[in-house]
Parts: C-alpha cells; sequence; structure tokens
C-alpha cells in the first residue's frame, strides 16, 4: 500500500471520481453561483448511454440563493463520443425550451462549453427520482399502480412537445422543418442503407411500402424522436422527467407516437401499446387534455413501421461502428442480431399483423 | 468433422457459464454474463443452421430473380444486393410480385429467427 496515499487520506478523491473532476467541477460551481461555497460530497457515473454520460453529483452549498443539500445530474459526451447526436449545447437548449413549455424534464441549470474546466462540454440539471427501466416498469404494478394515469401523463407531455412550432430563435441550430417529413425519412434511410457495406431487402421492402402508403404531411411540431419506456423517468406511478432530447427535430407528430407504441419498445408486454405501460387510448386522452387529435389505425400502423425501419437502421449501423473497431462492445454486437426481429415486426406490420 | 462440434462446443461452455459460473458472479455483472451466454446461444445455433438457411435464401432469391440469382454460383451477399437493388427499381411493386417477395421475405426472416431468438421464431410461425 502505498503510504503517502494513506497519509493524504482527508484529501482522498471520491470514489467515483475516476476522472479526477471533483475539484475542477466545485471551482466552476462555485464560480456560476457567486457568494456560494461549493462541495461535491458525492459522485456516481450512471448506467446507460454510450454516447453520453450523466453522473450523479451530491453537492452541499453554503451561503448564496441555493444553500443546501442537492442531487445534480452532469450530462456530457462519453469518451467514445460519435457524431450522429447534439451538442450538449444544443440538447441543453432544447431541454430549455422544452421545460418552459410545461414539459416533464429534470430543470437544466448550467451550460459550460469552457473545455478546460473538464475538457468536454457538459451541462448541470436536477436529478429526477424513480426509475426508467424499461422491463420493470412493464411488469411492476407497484412501480405502476394506475396504468391509465401514467399513460395520460405521457399524452399531455407528448402534446405540450408537439404544441412547440417553428420557427423557434431558441432552437435555430435545428434543421429547418421541411414540408413532408416522412418523405424526408424515407430519402435519408434509403441513403443510410447505401452507405452500408451489406444489403437489406426487407428494410428496402419496407421502405418501398411507406413510400406507397405516406399520407398528407401533418403541419411541422417539435418531436422527441426516442419518446419511449425506458427514456422518461417514473417516480410514485407519475412521469417524473423525460430524458435523452438528443435527437429532438421538427417533424411530424405521429412519428412520436409510432415510436413509443412500436412493438420493438414493448419490453416484451405486447398487449400494452403504449410501450407496454398501458394503453394508448389513455395516451390520447391525456394529449386531448393538451390538444384533441386523432390518430387512425392506418397513420398509427404507418409510423410503426417506420420505427422498426429507423430501429432497424440504427442497429445495424451499430453493430458496424462495433466491427469497424470504432466502438468495441458486446452489447452493440448484439444489437446487429436483433434484426430479423425487427425486420418481422416490419413485415408483420405490412401484413396487417403485429 | 470435429467432436464435439462448434455449436456442441459452444453450447456446453454456456451451461456451465450459466449453471456454474452465473449464481457467484455479483450482481453488477449479470447483465454482461447474460449478453455473453446469450451471444454463445446465437453463436451455437448459426453454426449449426447457417449453412442451410444461406442456401435456403439464396434459392428463395433465385425464384423471384431468376435472371440474376443462380444456386451454386450466387453468394448470399450478392443475392441479397441484387434483391434489395430490384425493390428500389420497382420490380415488385404490382400486386402478384409483391405477394411473392413478401412471403419470400417472411421466410428468410423466420430463418434468421431461429438462430437469434428462437423463442420469437415458434410464437411467429404459430401467428402467420
Amino acid at each position: 500500500m502505498n503510504v503517502a496515499l494513506r497519509e493524504s487520506d482527508s484529501q482522498s478523491p471520491l470514489d467515483g471520481d475516476c476522472w479526477g473532476w471533483q475539484k475542477k467541477l466545485e471551482s466552476y460551481l462555485t464560480r456560476v453561483m457567486p457568494g456560494s461555497n461549493v462541495a461535491i460530497v458525492g459522485m456516481q457515473r450512471l448506467s446507460g448511454g454510450a454516447i453520453q454520460e450523466n453522473w450523479l453529483l451530491d453537492v452541499h452549498i453554503v451561503g448564496g440563493e441555493k444553500a443546501g443539500k442537492h442531487r445534480w445530474v452532469l450530462r456530457t459526451d462519453a469518451e467514445s463520443a460519435v457524431d450522429v447526436s447534439m451538442s450538449r449545447a444544443h440538447e441543453f437548449a432544447v431541454l430549455t425550451t422544452v421545460h418552459e413549455a410545461g414539459v416533464e424534464v429534470p430543470t437544466p441549470f448550467w451550460l459550460c462549453t469552457d473545455l478546460g474546466v473538464i475538457g468536454r462540454e457538459f451541462f448541470v440539471m436536477q436529478a429526477v427520482g424513480g426509475t426508467a427501466a424499461g422491463h420493470r416498469l412493464v411488469k411492476d404494478d407497484v412501480l405502476v399502480p394506475d396504468r391509465p394515469a401514467l399513460c395520460r401523463d405521457l399524452g399531455r407531455n407528448l402534446a405540450r412537445l408537439h404544441a412547440i412550432k417553428p420557427p423557434s430563435h431558441t432552437l435555430d441550430f435545428l434543421p429547418v422543418p421541411v414540408a413532408d417529413p416522412a418523405q424526408e425519412l424515407i430519402t435519408q434511410y434509403l441513403g443510410f442503407l447505401d452507405a452500408l457495406p451489406w444489403s437489406f431487402p426487407t428494410i428496402e421492402w419496407g421502405l418501398r411500402w411507406l413510400q406507397h402508403n405516406k399520407s398528407a404531411p401533418a403541419e411541422a411540431c417539435l418531436i422527441h424522436r426516442d419518446f419511449r419506456t425506458g427514456n422518461y423517468m417514473v417516480d410514485q406511478g407519475r412521469v417524473s422527467g423525460i430524458l435523452d432530447w438528443e435527437f429532438t427535430a421538427w417533424g411530424d407528430w405521429r412519428e412520436d407516437l409510432g415510436w413509443l407504441t412500436a412493438r420493438c419498445w414493448r419490453f416484451g408486454k405486447n398487449e400494452n401499446l403504449a410501450g407496454g405501460v398501458g394503453a394508448l387510448r389513455d395516451v390520447m386522452a391525456g394529449y386531448a387534455d393538451i390538444c384533441p387529435r386523432t390518430l387512425s389505425e392506418d397513420e398509427l400502423r404507418y409510423w410503426q413501421v417506420m420505427a422498426h425501419v429507423r430501429w432497424a437502421i440504427i442497429a445495424v449501423q451499430q453493430t458496424e461502428r462495433h466491427l469497424s473497431g470504432q466502438q468495441h462492445s458486446l452489447e452493440l454486437a448484439l444489437t446487429g442480431r436483433l434484426l430479423p426481429e425487427l425486420e418481422n415486426n416490419i413485415l408483420q406490420l405490412m401484413g396487417g399483423r403485429a | 468433422m470435429n467432436h464435439p462440434d462448434a455449436s456442441e462446443l459452444l453450447s456446453a461452455a454456456r451451461e456451465t457459464l450459466m449453471k456454474e459460473v452465473f449464481p457467484s458472479v455479483p450482481e453488477n455483472l449479470h447483465y454482461e454474463i447474460r449478453m455473453i451466454a446469450s451471444a454463445m446461444g446465437i453463436a451455437a445455433r448459426e453454426a449449426e443452421q447457417r449453412e442451410a438457411a444461406t442456401q435456403e435464401e439464396i434459392s428463395l432469391c433465385s425464384r423471384l430473380l431468376p435472371e440474376t440469382v443462380v444456386v451454386g454460383t450466387t453468394s448470399q451477399d450478392e443475392a441479397r444486393r441484387a434483391l434489395a437493388r430490384a425493390i428500389r427499381a420497382g420490380q415488385f411493386d404490382q400486386e402478384t410480385q409483391g405477394s411473392a417477395l413478401h412471403e419470400a421475405l417472411q421466410q428468410m426472416v423466420l430463418s434468421a429467427l431461429r438462430i437469434s431468438n428462437p423463442r420469437l421464431a415458434n410464437t411467429s410461425a404459430g401467428e402467420a
């Protein structure tokens, strides 16, 4: 045992602080909260997220407006960050915008783009209680005692998000809205397929069907694009925070509902259309509290096919990332073997099943 | 053929991993062990079924595109590429060609599911 280390016990780094960020973050937080003395007494990397890292910070503040004990989350790029998702600065702007629109999200506090602090961009937000674990939320009635109430929460949050219409000066970094989002997605996905080293006839067939069954576009609004079980926190049976805003874009509101209800995101609880946690009609009832809208069976099916096609392409791209050595990971490798399941769903939906 | 073959070896290794190793592995590594077991299961089934599934896929493609895909000379990758290209070119837009394609794809996907997720393959076959 190293004696020098033992002697400096009182100054020893926090257990979870594997990058040595504690002191740097304390002085940063003291800077953004003048008149406060900030101590980080706990740091823990939260699980999940190959692209982003989330750190739970236990913070003690003496003096100033925020004096007291807090649990905050620091969100930053993972070491092996890929360039497909938005920057932390943009995600912070999205979070701030939707928070102001009344969407249930962790309250965003500060964005730091100064790479001199921890070497990466990051932002700090409120930690929200509860769990996001899909496998538990779909099964455990103790976690979700009132499924219709949870589903209405989901619907209300979606409707508040979809009420944000372009243009928005706080979101001017987003690609401008297109006249026909479904067409744009089809074209984009065909391009993704062309960039891959292998061919996928079933995904092609799904895209062909999407091309031929396209309905009139809806008015553009802000959509989440990863709104599914696993990406919202549930505390005492209710939505406590919607997470992971890095894919947010202007688009067709029905895309979010197709994604939420797609079979691949029901965690095995297939009879519960809404993300395995409950009924779609309850989601739509909550939605109607904010904005009355209907979704026909054909529209739902269309956007569920779109959801599976998108997930299938992402799965192949993730496999590529593993195989090319960009990010070696058994999890990414296994994602590639989800493909037959996704393709099966595409074919069944096109044939009127699933 | 060596004995035990690849599939038999992987199955035996997987069984030891789950029955003897898993119970004494700390909980924070359970997810990893399950992933390893899952990968070994897929590899074992693939070692067994791959040859037949590949041949079936090429022959299904050949029935759809007799002029481009030839059993015995066309590889699986080439067959898939040809089929994808034909779909994009609109060769299956007509109802008759479309249903034949849909049916063939469903068969290919079921064979792939029997390797990657046999439980689902059984329920899907039941549904279809």
